[in-house]
């Protein structure tokens, strides 16, 4: 079949908006009928090399949609079914599937970094020859194969152009703040960089009882953002020392909680400078692969802790589902975040503004 | 009293009689029995650590009370004690959250090399002389806060039971308190001298397996394997990371590096599985900055901070006691030898060439 795709063509050049061919699903893979797809800073990682990835590629990797055609094995899906496409495709055989922490299955670095199906072939083709898809999803199409296992089932009264959001960016948030930092009522937390990830932090820092939740961004804009979506407090770094400003807002002594949602190795130091002793710095942004991070060991003296978050540490199959009832309870504000919804056509604009800075979250709509 | 006066970093000590004065408000007279030296005084001597000087050196000390300034009541005269590192205030906001090992106080003392108001007791006719971290235990007496002495079971040997002071209590502490073992999960400990080998011991009775120790000093793997440890790496001899990965497939759930080294703190760092946690034990120099690689945060890699073995002494210190008298901490063996304050300059020597586990200066 044909789909319209967004694909890259060349790092750092705008994606090309082209017909390109799909094969049907294989064995455990699914056809999807995208009905939206975020846009996350990742694929314009992916767009600049900070994130390895090979070109051409169909960018996209936050995208809900429909299913329309299941391959062999699949059973947990059928045709008509609403669902969210997840970064793990959850092997269930590698080391720690079996442990069950699926958010470090060992195929996830295969997709990120190839961007095949986990057979290691592509499903869309473009002049005769295979086309790979961010990490396993290529949501920037309309349809898309995907392995089944990185299709989670949502009910039906669950909005794909609002939740879709959950495929990424809002789990890898909420997710660090509930998952890898397990965040405790009464403590105090303080959020770097306020994009949909730091958003959706400071949304799992509140959901999670936090009393202190400190939103430091250069962005106005996404300052007032974060307090509308539970900050208590901001800072603007380029007016204040942000270190310093943590400490008078956390009784001197630095939070319990520090994320860094940038993948800036200043900002990594800074989330270990913020936090007190026995705090926990949690690094959520992504840096290059190849990118060492300096570590201050007078911190280490006073038991602080510093590690990183991956998706969230998010089992999807019991995340995504309850992501979504807490959006459907009101608990957790996704509309908030988009910025404006778009047509596919528009996507290198909402690429431009994204590197300004600008905005939250822009969701691309298939019709 | 004799006690050993270090006058200037990277000097020898000088065997000196200097003036001790009499306990404080909320300070204890002890009489030093025995003192293990630890290798945080050969920091200190070397300029790794900072202190103010002339200092009297030694932290790993037991004892018996002489005298009990007012306001003390929970120790009298003639009680054994193990001297704890940390003042445990019990007013600072880290002793209100009940982390003692963090107090303010211990910082400030370690800072100061003084007792908690600034001032000291020792001194040469008018010349000050400080303490290390409110101890100063090579002499034959120290006056150090009440918080720090923890009172101990008579039967316990003194000259044995002093490394419970510091040593001992940072590394059991460290696998006991700091990190929670499950039952079979795999260990690995860099650096085999008192505290490595309190690791491993805290480790096996945390039922850890496999329990990996690594030093490229054959006596101290040897003496690893003895109290625990089920395997021992030359990291000088084999490849570590790919050794550790033959053992244990994926890297190790807790690695602990004992030494405070840039390289080794590194090394803990990349034999750690996906989820595992490193946990730094050792004094690292504080004004050099670590290079760790960003990827091992994709895996969702810890490294944190063990500091005293996250420990409450007056709970910690008399356990470890009860564990040394039921055999099942082994402190004789860690035990290389015991000297006199006399051979004090000679026993700093042979720790630099990283020869045996634990010196103990014993007092007559």
């Amino acid at each position: 079949m044909k789909t319209k795709a967004a694909l890259m063509v060349e790092r750092n050049h705008p994606l090309e908006i082209e017909e390109i061919d799909l094969e049907g699903p294989h064995e455990n893979e699914v056809l999807i009928r995208f009905v939206a797809s975020g846009i996350c800073h990742s694929d314009l990682s992916a767009l600049n090399g900070t994130i390895a990835s090979p070109v051409p590629i169909v960018l996209g990797h936050e995208g809900a949609g429909i299913v329309e055609e299941i391959g062999p094995g699949v059973t947990h899906l059928a045709p008509g079914d609403h669902v969210i496409a997840v970064l793990t495709p959850t092997c269930g055989k590698c080391p720690m599937c079996q442990e069950g922490k699926p958010f470090l299955c060992r195929e996830i670095g295969r997709l990120m970094a190839k961007g095949t199906m986990v057979d290691g072939t592509t499903r869309f083709r473009r002049n005769g020859e295979g086309v790979p898809q961010l990490c396993g999803v290529g949501s920037f199409s309309e349809r898309s194969v995907i392995p089944a296992g990185s299709a989670i089932k949502v009910g039906g009264n669950a909005p794909l152009e609002s939740v879709c959001l959950i495929g990424c960016g809002v789990t890898t948030g909420v997710g660090a703040a509930v998952n890898t930092a397990e965040i405790k009522p009464r403590t105090s937390v303080a959020v770097i960089g306020c994009g949909g990830v730091g958003l959706s932090i400071i949304q799992g820092a509140r959901i999670n009882g936090a009393t202190t939740i400190i939103a430091i961004d250069p962005v106005a804009e996404k300052r007032d953002l974060a307090l509308r979506l539970g900050a208590t407090d901001v800072i603007d770094p380029t007016a204040e020392d942000p270190i310093k400003g943590v400490r008078q807002r956390s009784g001197k002594l630095g939070v319990h909680y520090a994320f860094e949602a940038l993948g800036r190795i200043d900002t990594v130091r800074q989330a270990w400078d913020m936090v007190r002793p026995t705090g926990r710095a949690i690094i959520v942004g992504v840096a290059s692969f190849k990118d060492s991070f300096p570590l201050m060991p007078a911190g280490l003296l006073s038991e602080r802790r510093i590690t990183g978050s991956a998706y969230g540490s998010a089992v999807p199959a019991r995340d995504i589902p309850r992501f979504v009832s807490w959006y459907l309870d009101g608990r957790l504000k996704l509309d908030e975040m988009i910025t404006k919804r778009i047509q596919l056509e528009d996507v290198n604009q909402a690429l431009d503004e994204m590197t300004r800075g600008e905005g939250a979250r822009s969701v691309i709509m298939y019709n | 009293m004799k006690a050993a006066v270090l006058r200037e970093t990277g000097q020898p000590f000088s065997i000196e009689d200097i003036e001790i004065d009499p306990p404080k408000e909320n300070e204890v007279l002890v009489r030093v029995v025995a003192s293990g030296i630890c290798h945080s005084d050969y920091s200190v001597m070397h300029g790794v650590l900072r202190s103010p000087m002339p200092v009297v050196l030694g932290h790993e000390g037991a004892g018996i009370v002489e005298e009990v300034g007012p306001g003390v009541s929970h120790v009298k005269a003639g009680d054994p004690i193990v001297a704890s590192l940390t003042p445990s205030c019990g007013t600072c906001p880290m002793c209100l959250e009940e982390k003692p090992y963090l107090c303010f106080q211990f910082s400030r003392a370690l800072r100061d090399s003084a007792m908690p108001d600034g001032s000291t007791r020792l001194h040469r006719g008018e010349e000050r002389i400080h303490q290390l971290g409110a101890l100063g235990s090579f002499a034959e007496y120290m006056v150090i806060p009440a918080g720090c002495a923890i009172k101990v079971r008579a039967d316990a040997a003194l000259d044995t039971v002093c490394l419970i002071g510091c040593g001992v209590t940072t590394g059991v502490g460290a696998a006991l308190n700091t990190v929670d073992i499950e039952p079979g999960q795999s260990v690995a400990v860099i650096g085999c001298g008192g505290v490595g080998l309190s690791i491993i011991q805290g480790a096996r009775i945390a039922k850890a397996n496999p329990i990996v120790a690594i030093d490229p000093v054959a006596e101290k793997r040897d003496l690893a394997k003895s109290m625990g440890a089920t395997h021992a790496i030359d990291p000088f001899n084999e490849d570590l990371v790919k050794a550790i990965r033959g053992l244990t497939g994926q890297g190790v759930h807790y690695a602990f590096e004992a030494l405070g080294r840039p390289e080794t703190i590194q090394q803990a760092y990349s034999i750690v599985r996906p989820r595992g946690q490193a946990i730094i034990v050792g004094v690292p120099n504080l004004r050099q900055p670590i290079e760790l690689p960003f990827v091992n945060l994709l895996a969702e890699k810890e490294i944190r901070g063990s500091a005293y073995g996250s420990s409450t002494p007056k709970r910690d210190i008399p356990k470890y006691v009860d564990l040394y008298k039921s055999g099942e901490l082994m402190l004789d063996q860690m035990v290389t030898k015991r000297i006199g304050l006399d051979e004090i300059n000679e026993a700093f020597a042979a720790m630099g060439r990283g020869e045996g586990a634990r010196t103990v200066i014993t007092f007559s």
